[in-house]
């Protein structure tokens, strides 16, 4: 890998092998995204994939050793905090904090741009507008329906101006209809925020939008290590 | 499929009725034994001399011990949220009254550390606010430590903290700013719990309470026990005070939550700076003193107990006592033995008889697939204990029963096992609920009956939540001073009983015994259950990376 | 049903184990159980703060297993008006719970006004022939015992304090003098808490002291003459609470409590109603070496404690028996010796000695009942904040 192309790319994430204390491991093809650009991973649930995308994220993992390179924008994140690496989060379940309004959620993710509260309210307005919730400022999570809660999981990661977004599983839950919906407006979002992402998902319709495809990698053991 | 087959197994109505009775029983003939003395505005109690300092240190003690524990158990929970500390659950297990009498033996002016460093400590005077206040801290804070790691556990706080942390906050502010107001909010009844017993205290308050005029605790048991007209009167005015002064707790411990909230929810849209780590060392740092200060203290109190045990002649300013006699401290314990194994049996037959009523009621909810909510069987921490044994010693049916020796025993039975039984599924049922029935479902469809593939199946999955449960409420059990009193009507005399009358005079040796006695049962079951709960602890860390 | 049994079966395991432990923790106290008549329960309500006098019980309940086939059962209570209240409580007959009480003032006086006791006792016990005839025990705190209750020791209220307080031969300590002691030291002096009953008693000796004309103590308490009968007394504590432990706004609960306050170092005086107790508890070690008796005053406040039977016992035989046999010369004489409780003797014993204790002093009468509930309400009123 050359160093001229890593600054070009937004996202490079290089070198990862997944290592499980039985010996067997996962070696990935190495992963390259652009600005607005998506990656599905496809595969069976219990294969290290939500693993891997918490490595990403800078979560230690037990049972499993994970190696590889992370850089966004040619910086090595490797190192860094959770809170620095400007990697977004989206999970399949509890994508909200529950005791806090839509507001007070987004609000979270503006509070690092220094910003007058003034400000904050008026962009969290608009941004409810332009996902077509309005008005929904001081619902709490319970009372919003799958939908609606992962269009508000995905506004409010995308607030916090990430350089990428980790999607967990985001459409389980929902029903086939709904999936649909929510699915092909999930990628008009991103697209249109121009951040890339990466998702992850058992099913191969959740995926067929996604500029690449990623199909996760059956694991092999480690002959030496037998 | 398997809820179909269980609610087969389930059809046992008679357990289903006797468990309800349990249950219920003691709210409707509480209920027949109220008085109807509510103290409107000319009521004789109004006049009792210092009657707003009555009131007054009643809720100063109830807020301070209240607010303080929590922010220390939130503390706590906070810098031990990956490796939680064992140390709290022995310094939960001490009696409270045994470890009252040690640390004021210790601590107070005169006391043994001011002896050894003369004019060094007198911050805790005898019979004083603060000294009671630092006691009742002492005691609820590895209450809501050891019961709060578990409502934590069910909380989602990991993904919580990962999501948070995503965007752009650091664990710090992730931790308080959203898991805070979700574990508060979670704790409410645990919380509500503490505020109520500190507000209604009695056993540890006429040992190291203010007395002039004492607590509204202490005062109302004291009327109780008198019989002329007035002072009848007084005690049942002074019953629908102690209530007021629970409702009063009880709307505080909502204003606390809500402020917390409140106050999260506008910090948690300003700019944070991610420079925290110093904080959260500072943190870490005095929980870690506060951890080893505390097993300190709970240590030297069992020392101390010893050494008084078997002291003679112990007098100021001397370090240590003229003599040490073994005979004496022996000859003491001899004395106590009928109170020791009263003790021990009513607490083992107490904690065998709420574990299984325990399991029997979480298996019955998963049967009928419907959680109750945990305020139904936890209702009993919610009333001043003294407020409701007051209300049955007024029932015509209690009197009735209690006036023979057999009638008296087992209604103190059934008293320590009714509140037990609260503390008892607080710290069982969220284990089992983090259980699946799998494991049951499976033994079933091999042929076990239900309660075989439970045995087989699901309880070694339990065990250690098995063995807290008895172990919670055999260590309520002894504790028990109010209901062994009243409901025992002089019948039933246990260590903690026999404390509080020994304490009446001017022994320390006597006393000391039965506090020892008391703690070492209490030590012994912490031993003899050990390995099981060791095992839960063990597998409650894995569950929580 | 079937599958539920094995549980039935424990629980009932467990019962069994139970109702055993109990009995043999029942049966450890009374050896003579095995015997192939009954012996007759007898279940004596007694304060149990003091490790001598719970050992004095349990001798004589030996005692009595062994002779009389009585299994004397000593009810520990912390106040024995809990025993009181519970016989007031039960006006529906017979009743199992109290047999005997330990009793005098003003709960004897309640359950005496609400006919709960057992008359005639001085037919019924052959020994109260033997009860001394200088002793006047036959108004107790100005109610008339009339054979309601019988004497079984002697109280008098002295004040103990440090050697360094006290002249060598120092045997009074006016209330004056106290004052100017407490003023020297201050904050070192307390007394027990009224209503209490030590510290009640604290007040009604400050007041014969104090009062002008002490004679209308021993009158009912007169609503009219209340406020000049009691001015002095409120006018000395006032002008002495400045100088004690706490300023005076705290107060031991008990006398008990002041006691341990007093081994610890806290306070330098307490007070007993033991005549022999400094001696005793020295000899035993309960006290601190230093510690001399003192009467409040040239004459010191003196009453009984007497033993008493409800009318619902069913077991009034018993009871009769056990006065009986702590009215004997053996029981009193025990009870007298100042290595155990050290409570003078109320009948005549060979042993003149322990008889008329040494240091007990020239007596007055306790005041007349209703002075109680005047001074423990007038002293809460005025310092009960």
């Amino acid at each position: 890998m050359n160093q001229a192309s890593s600054t070009k790319t937004r996202v490079l994430i290089s070198s990862c092998v997944l290592r499980w204390q039985q010996g067997q491991f996962i070696r990935l093809p190495e992963i390259s995204l652009e600005q607005g650009e998506t990656l599905g991973v496809m595969g069976p649930s219990g294969c290290g994939k939500s693993t891997w995308l918490r490595w990403l994220l800078g979560v230690p993992q037990p049972y499993v050793t994970i190696s590889g390179t992370i850089t966004i924008a040619g910086k090595v994140l490797n190192s860094l905090p959770i809170e620095q690496r400007s990697i977004g989060l989206v999970m399949q379940e509890q994508a909200l904090f529950p005791h806090y309004s839509v507001a007070e959620n987004l609000a979270f993710a503006l509070a690092q741009q220094k910003m007058s509260l003034r400000a904050q309210k008026a962009l969290i307005k608009e941004q409810l507008n332009r996902i077509g919730l309005t008005n929904y400022e001081s619902r709490k999570p319970y009372q919003l329906s799958g939908g609606e809660r992962a269009r508000i999981a995905l506004l409010r990661a995308a607030l916090a101006k990430p350089q990428l977004i980790l999607l967990d599983e985001p459409f389980n839950g929902l029903d086939q209809a709904r999936r649909q919906q929510v699915c092909e407006w999930t990628y008009d979002f991103l697209r249109s925020q121009g951040i890339a992402a990466i998702i992850v998902s058992h099913e191969q319709n959740d995926l067929v939008d996604a500029q690449q495809q990623l199909m996760w990698p059956q694991s092999q053991v480690d002959e030496e290590l037998v | 499929m398997a809820s179909e087959v269980s609610t087969v197994r389930f059809s046992g109505y008679g357990v289903a009725i006797l468990v309800g009775l349990f249950l219920f029983l003691p709210w409707v003939v509480g209920l027949s034994g109220i008085n109807g003395l509510v103290p409107w505005l000319t009521a004789e109690v109004w006049d009792y001399p210092g009657l707003s300092s009555v009131i007054g240190q009643s809720l100063t003690v109830g807020f301070t011990a209240t607010t303080v524990s929590t922010l220390l158990a939130s503390l706590i929970i906070y810098a031990e949220q990956r490796r939680p500390s064992r140390l709290w659950a022995l310094t939960f297990t001490a009696p409270h009254l045994a470890f009252a009498v040690a640390f004021l033996w210790l601590f107070t002016p005169f006391g043994w550390i001011d002896r050894l460093l003369p004019g060094s400590w007198s911050w805790f005077e005898h019979q004083s606010l603060p000294t009671l206040t630092l006691l009742l801290i002492s005691k609820e804070t590895p209450f809501l430590v050891v019961l709060g790691r578990q409502q934590l556990l069910q909380l989602p706080f990991e993904n919580w903290l990962l999501q948070a942390r995503s965007l752009g906050a650091s664990s710090w502010h992730s931790w308080w700013f959203v898991v805070l107001p979700a574990w508060l909010k979670s704790m409410r009844l645990l919380i509500i719990a503490v505020a109520v017993y500190s507000v209604g205290v009695v056993d540890i308050a006429s040992v190291a309470g203010p007395m002039n005029p004492p607590l509204l605790g202490p005062l109302l048991v004291s009327w109780q026990q008198q019989f002329d007209a007035t002072t009848v009167n007084l005690a049942a005015q002074g019953f629908w005070l102690l209530i007021a002064l629970t409702v009063v707790m009880v709307a505080w411990v909502y204003v606390q939550e809500t402020l917390v909230r409140k106050v999260c929810g506008r910090q948690l849209r300003r700019h944070r700076s991610l420079q925290t780590r110093r904080r959260a060392q500072a943190i870490l740092g005095g929980v870690g003193v506060l951890r080893w200060l505390m097993f300190i203290v709970s240590m030297a109190s069992g020392l101390t107990l010893f050494a008084m045990s078997f002291a003679e002649g112990w007098f100021y300013p001397a370090l240590l006592p003229s003599e040490w006699s073994l005979q004496g401290g022996i000859a003491a314990v001899v004395g106590l033995a009928p109170q020791l194994f009263e003790t021990l049996g009513i607490a083992l037959l107490t904690a065998t008889l709420v574990t299984l009523v325990l399991v029997w009621i979480r298996e019955w909810q998963r049967a009928q697939s419907r959680e109750i909510p945990d305020l139904v069987f936890i209702a009993a921490l919610l009333l001043p204990q003294t407020a409701l044994v007051l209300a049955w010693l007024h029932a015509d049916s209690v009197s009735y029963v209690i006036r023979s020796e057999t009638g008296a025993w087992w209604v103190t039975v059934y008293a320590h096992c009714w509140f037990s039984f609260a503390f008892a599924y607080l710290s069982y049922a969220p284990a089992e609920r983090a259980e699946t029935q799998d494991h049951l479902t499976v033994g079933r469809s091999l042929g076990f009956s239900y309660w075989r593939s439970w045995w087989y199946f699901k309880r070694p999955q339990l065990n250690g939540a098995l063995a807290y449960a008895f172990l919670v409420s055999f260590l309520v059990s002894i504790a028990q001073y109010v209901p062994t009193l009243l409901m025992g009507q002089g019948y039933v005399s246990t260590l903690t009983t026999e404390l509080v009358v020994l304490s009446s005079g001017a022994e320390w040796q006597a006393p000391a015994v039965a506090a020892m006695l008391l703690w070492l049962l209490a030590l012994l079951a912490i031993i003899v259950l050990g390995s099981s709960i060791r095992r839960l602890h063990f597998s409650r860390d894995k569950k929580s990376r | 049903m079937n599958r539920r049994k094995p549980f039935v079966a424990l629980l009932c395991a467990v019962f069994a184990a139970l109702m055993n432990l109990n009995a043999s923790a029942q049966e450890s106290v009374t050896p003579a159980a095995q015997d192939e008549v009954q012996p007759t329960t007898v279940r004596f309500y007694a304060w149990a703060g003091s490790a001598e006098v719970n050992a004095y019980i349990q001798w004589a309940s030996r005692e009595l297993a062994e002779s009389n086939r009585i299994n004397l059962h000593h009810v520990k209570v912390a106040d024995i008006s809990e025993a009181v209240a519970l016989v007031l409580a039960n006006s529906a007959g017979e009743s199992d719970a109290v047999d005997l009480l330990w009793i005098n003032g003003e709960n004897f006086a309640a359950l005496k006004n609400a006919n709960r006791l057992v008359g005639g006792l001085e037919a019924k016990v052959p020994n109260s022939r033997l009860i001394r005839s200088d002793l006047d025990w036959h108004v107790d705190f100005g109610t008339a015992v009339e054979g309601f209750e019988l004497p079984w020791g002697i109280a008098q209220l002295q004040l103990i304090m440090h050697t360094k307080h006290v002249a060598p031969e120092q045997t009074v300590v006016t209330p004056q003098a106290l004052l100017e002691l407490a003023k020297g030291s201050p904050g070192r002096f307390s007394y027990p808490k009224p209503p209490s009953f030590h510290g009640t008693s604290w007040l009604k000796a400050l007041a014969f002291q104090l009062t002008d004309n002490p004679a209308i103590l021993t009158q009912p308490a007169e609503p009219a003459i209340i406020d000049e009968v009691l001015r002095p007394l409120w006018d000395y504590l006032d002008r002495l609470h400045p100088y004690l432990w706490h300023q005076g706004t705290e107060f031991p609960i008990s006398a008990g409590r002041q006691r341990q306050l007093f081994n610890q170092g806290v306070v330098d005086n307490t007070v007993t109603f033991n005549p022999n107790e400094v001696r005793a508890l020295q000899l035993q070690r309960k006290l601190a070496p230093d510690a001399r008796s003192l009467s409040i005053g040239a004459r010191a406040l003196t009453n009984f404690h007497y033993l008493a039977v409800p009318r619902a016992s069913r077991r009034q035989h018993g009871a009769l028996e056990v006065i009986n046999f702590l009215l004997s010369p053996r029981a009193q004489a025990r009870k007298a010796d100042p290595q155990g409780w050290a409570d003078p003797s109320v009948i005549r014993l060979p042993q003149r000695d322990l008889e008329s204790p040494d240091p007990l002093v020239a007596s007055h009468p306790e005041p007349h009942v209703s002075w109680n509930a005047v001074l423990e309400q007038q002293w809460l009123a005025r310092y009960q904040r």
